[in-house]
């Protein structure tokens, strides 16, 4: 009995704080359903991330920290009564369908299975048992004893962000105990919430048919299965990645600032889950400047409005960089590896080696293989097959972030110090799966121009008024 | 028409990817059936291979500033594979009593980790199945053994290092 309600206190708290951090920021359940249940998670893993963060660095030790939920969900509520009045009135939600929420939840319970079976294997594997939860055990064991810094030694990767740890940390907290099982479930609840994010973002643009179809690249793709059953951060990355850009889509869409926090919580949710988030800020930084340069969009101004909001992920940034260097932390991609070689050297002395093998392996995932990354395929022919859809207003900066993106993604396999073939078998398809989502959204979006035969971009009242 | 192409191109993925992953359904089902009825530590028996009491027997005699060393002395990369995979499981398990883990497949790996600074201080997990003395120099005491199945693990700490 206690350990239930133990159990519903470590995953009630996440969700009551995503669900007052929503409303704070002005979002209201019916501005979209199924969006509001899948987004109420990571705002509430990034509230309650933050909380623990600062506890942290304030010297609060674990047995306080249940204190944080119901502190941040204090805080959140001030700020929901400070912006309640400049809320504007909700639009009617885009209908889920009848048969779209028969699809998701059987997909959820695919996705729960996996994350069940996940339990039968303490979190000693892989990265999840050397890199996240080693880190998150840590946090909890030498935080405290002031040998933080020497004890990450051990770590594969001691520069990776702490969103994923604190999670974990979270639940040794409360358990007073190192939770070898239970420590990875608010990081398996993000795959669940990746899926109804997914499902939501696709449904407020396509009708529910074509919807369930293109949803259905997700949930059996080998990394969303490992995500449901692990503490991987890459469905977190993944789950942060499409926050912001649907967040910035439909803040594009009808100028609520609404979105465009959404958007920010996205954005630092996916920039504290784990390093690539920092190569995806910079693709998108660089593709709204190549498309403000290139096309002079009425929306320009719309994007200065979300400067803001902005605030947030570049916080996180800055502090997690602060953090890493205070504890002198370095990545190994930018000096430390065995040979103390930067990246760009080491890009120059392997590339005629390493640019082949990576060049195939990208060949065979995206035109010849059974995963659902050829998607990206799609995505990077799209110039071909749709000139002019691909090039048009908000899609083009879409486009050019994600095909950045990917293209960063594979320059960093040139710098690798790992050998090659090693580290694409082990992290190819579950890194580029960290776009996937984005990709498939992007997709819809391109969809629905094409079948309404525009090249604006979508709005939930065309979802609405296409079912 | 490109569309419904480039949509095909990416959903035929779908058929594939399904019955790669519902390979994995009965599999599945019986982990998740083993999460939801059996003990935590039966669990970790099972999963890692080392029983509660040789966890906490090992937590006994391991300090923070300890060193944990899993010697299998089987040659071949499938049993390098089994050495890293049961290392990194002991290691991340056991964490942070100690931090210090490493691993040998021969005795000359199993050398170097043995040092004087390390007396009283380094135990070694020894999967090795036939009745035998550690392979080093140095003096040895049996902790204890574990039998789990078939596969025996005795538990060395070191006494005293070869000078």
């Amino acid at each position: 009995m206690t350990e239930g309600l133990l159990s519903l206190w470590i995953l009630g708290a996440p969700a009551l704080l995503g669900i007052t951090v929503l409303r704070a920021i002005g979002l209201r359940f019916r501005d979209d359903r199924l969006g509001f249940v899948a987004w109420t998670w990571p705002a509430g893993c990034l509230a309650l991330g933050i909380a623990l963060f600062v506890y942290l660095l304030c010297g609060v030790e674990p047995w306080r920290w249940w204190w944080s939920a119901p502190l941040f969900a204090l805080l959140a509520t001030a700020l929901l009564a400070a912006g309640r009045g400049k809320a504007p009135a909700g639009t009617a939600p885009p209908p889920i369908g009848r048969g779209f929420l028969l699809l998701v939840l059987a997909l959820g319970a695919w996705c729960l299975l996996f994350a069940v079976a996940g339990a039968a294997y303490p979190v000693v594997n892989g990265d999840e048992g050397n890199i996240w939860s080693l880190k998150a055990k840590s946090l909890v064991l030498d935080w405290f004893t002031g040998d933080f810094a020497q004890a990450q030694r051990w770590n594969l990767h001691p520069d990776y962000p702490l969103l994923d740890p604190l999670l974990q940390a979270w639940v040794h907290a409360q358990t007073d105990r190192i939770a070898q099982f239970e420590s990875r479930w608010l990081v398996q609840g993000c795959a669940l919430s990746l899926l109804l994010a997914t499902a939501a973002s696709l449904r407020a643009r396509l009708p529910a048919r074509h919807a369930g179809l293109l949803l259905l690249l997700l949930p059996f793709a080998r990394p969303f299965v490992q995500a449901s059953q692990t503490a991987y951060a890459d469905g977190m990355v993944a789950l942060g990645v499409l926050l912001a850009l649907d967040g910035a889509l439909r803040f594009c869409a009808d100028g609520r600032a609404a979105w465009a926090w959404l958007a920010a919580i996205g954005a630092a949710f996916a920039l504290w889950s784990k390093n690539e988030a920092t190569l995806y800020l910079a693709a998108a930084a660089g593709a709204v400047l190549v498309w403000l340069a290139l096309r002079r969009p009425r929306t320009g101004g719309a994007v200065l409005r979300l400067l803001p909001a902005a605030i947030l992920p570049l916080a996180v940034l800055v502090a997690q960089r602060l953090f890493n260097h205070h504890f002198g932390l370095h990545n190994d991609l930018f000096g430390a590896n065995p040979g103390g070689r930067t990246l760009l050297s080491v890009i120059a002395g392997q590339f005629g080696e390493r640019a082949p093998a990576v060049l195939a392996r990208a060949g065979r995932v995206l035109f010849a293989s059974g995963e659902p990354h050829a998607l990206f395929g799609v995505l990077l022919l799209a110039p071909l097959l749709w000139r002019r859809a691909a090039f048009a207003r908000e899609l083009l900066p879409v486009w050019l972030w994600l095909a950045s993106s990917l293209l960063g993604l594979h320059v960093v396999y040139l710098g690798s110090f790992l050998p090659i073939e090693f580290h694409l078998d082990t992290s190819y398809v579950r890194v580029l799966f960290q776009l996937l989502p984005a990709a498939m959204l992007w997709f819809a979006v391109l969809a629905r121009a094409q079948l309404a035969g525009s090249d604006g971009l979508p709005t939930t009242a065309d979802a609405r008024a296409a079912a | 028409v490109l569309l419904c192409a480039a949509a095909a191109f990416a959903l035929l993925r779908v058929p594939f990817a399904l019955w790669s992953a519902g390979q994995g359904v009965p599999g599945a089902y019986r982990s998740a059936v083993a999460a939801l009825t059996e003990t935590q530590a039966v669990r970790t028996a099972n999963a890692v291979g080392l029983t509660t009491a040789s966890e906490a027997l090992l937590r006994r005699h391991l300090s923070r500033a300890g060193r944990l060393v899993t010697f299998v002395p089987y040659q071949g990369p499938g049993w390098e594979g089994i050495l890293r995979n049961q290392f990194e499981q002991f290691k991340n398990l056991l964490y942070p009593t100690p931090r210090d883990a490493e691993f040998a497949q021969d005795a000359a790996a199993l050398a170097q980790w043995i040092e004087p600074a390390m007396e009283g201080r380094l135990v070694v997990v020894d999967g090795t199945q036939e009745n035998a003395e550690l392979p080093v120099r140095g003096e040895f005491e049996l902790l204890g053994e574990q039998r789990l199945g078939a596969v025996r693990l005795r538990f060395w700490m070191l006494r005293k290092a070869a000078r």
